[in-house]
């Protein structure tokens, strides 16, 4: 089954954002190259693995979970949030990990609703699973 | 005894110079005086990028048996793997010292960069010059 964007949600902490516009996981992988003297193609080995994310929210300064965004941009505490990106709530598809905001961007333009774009920076290998996981029925 | 079986990313080699006294005082010159008639202290720098620890502790465990590089192996033919030209072949086939200890610089669990100077040992073709 194809998910559309109303199967998508953006938690940050234990706050569900209510409007968010868009969302992007990235899941880099490092290649590290070990290409011998004497071979006629290049050869790899895995590397160090980085994810990150970016999304859009609509700037609601009255959402619990925008406001909690907006004051994790001035806290000088070393605390890090948790963030997760849910791809479909129903069959468990999300990614969740420790991450540090490092860049955010409020818009206002004439003609279009405040947004708020936010990139992340996940801290070590995220939780969660890409593909269905069932719930598990309760023991009868 | 040969150098661990490894193929390098990178091989560098320096020929020797010939041991040359030149002399240029005042008033006087001084033709230049040589006192051999092979290069020496040829260099070769080897390069292993992004190898398991394994076989760089093979280059450590080596180096450990040549008691501190004070006795030269000749290189294992890997080491020399990608050269096809034979008389290139043949001029790095002479015994090697470590010019350095190895140095090894770790990158991710498990993966390592290894660099190894060896200064060639020419001692056994001035053996068979003088025998």
């Amino acid at each position: 089954m194809i998910r559309n964007s109303t199967h998508a949600a953006l938690w940050f902490g234990s706050l569900r954002v209510g409007k968010v516009r868009d969302i992007n996981l990235q899941i880099d992988r490092e290649a590290l190259e070990d290409t011998k003297q004497g071979d006629v193609d290049r050869t790899y080995i895995k590397g160090l693995r980085t994810t990150s994310a970016q999304g859009t929210l609509f700037y609601d300064p009255e959402d619990d979970a925008v406001a909690a965004f907006m004051g994790e941009l001035l806290d000088d505490t070393t605390a890090v949030s948790n963030l997760t990106l849910v791809f479909d709530s129903e069959v468990n598809i999300n990614m969740t990990g420790p991450v540090i905001v490092t860049s955010a961007t409020l818009s206002a333009s004439v003609g279009a609703a405040q947004t708020c774009q936010l990139q992340f920076q996940l801290s070590g290998k995220p939780a969660g699973s890409l593909v269905p996981v069932q719930p598990t029925p309760p023991e009868p | 005894m040969t150098y661990p079986a490894l193929r390098p990313s990178e091989r560098s080699f320096t020929v020797g110079s010939r041991p040359i006294t030149e002399g240029d005082w005042q008033g006087l010159t001084f033709d230049p005086r040589a006192w051999g008639d092979e290069p020496t202290n040829a260099v070769m720098r080897l390069e292993f990028r992004h190898i398991p620890e394994d076989d760089a502790a093979a280059f450590i465990d080596h180096y450990a048996s040549t008691l501190s590089g004070f006795l030269s192996d000749t290189l294992h033919s890997d080491n020399l793997s990608g050269i096809t030209e034979p008389r290139l072949l043949e001029r790095l086939d002479c015994p090697w010292n470590y010019a350095n200890p190895p140095q090894v610089e770790a990158v991710i669990t498990g993966v390592v960069n290894l660099t190894v100077e060896l200064i060639a040992d020419f001692s056994p073709l001035v053996t068979e010059l003088t025998t």
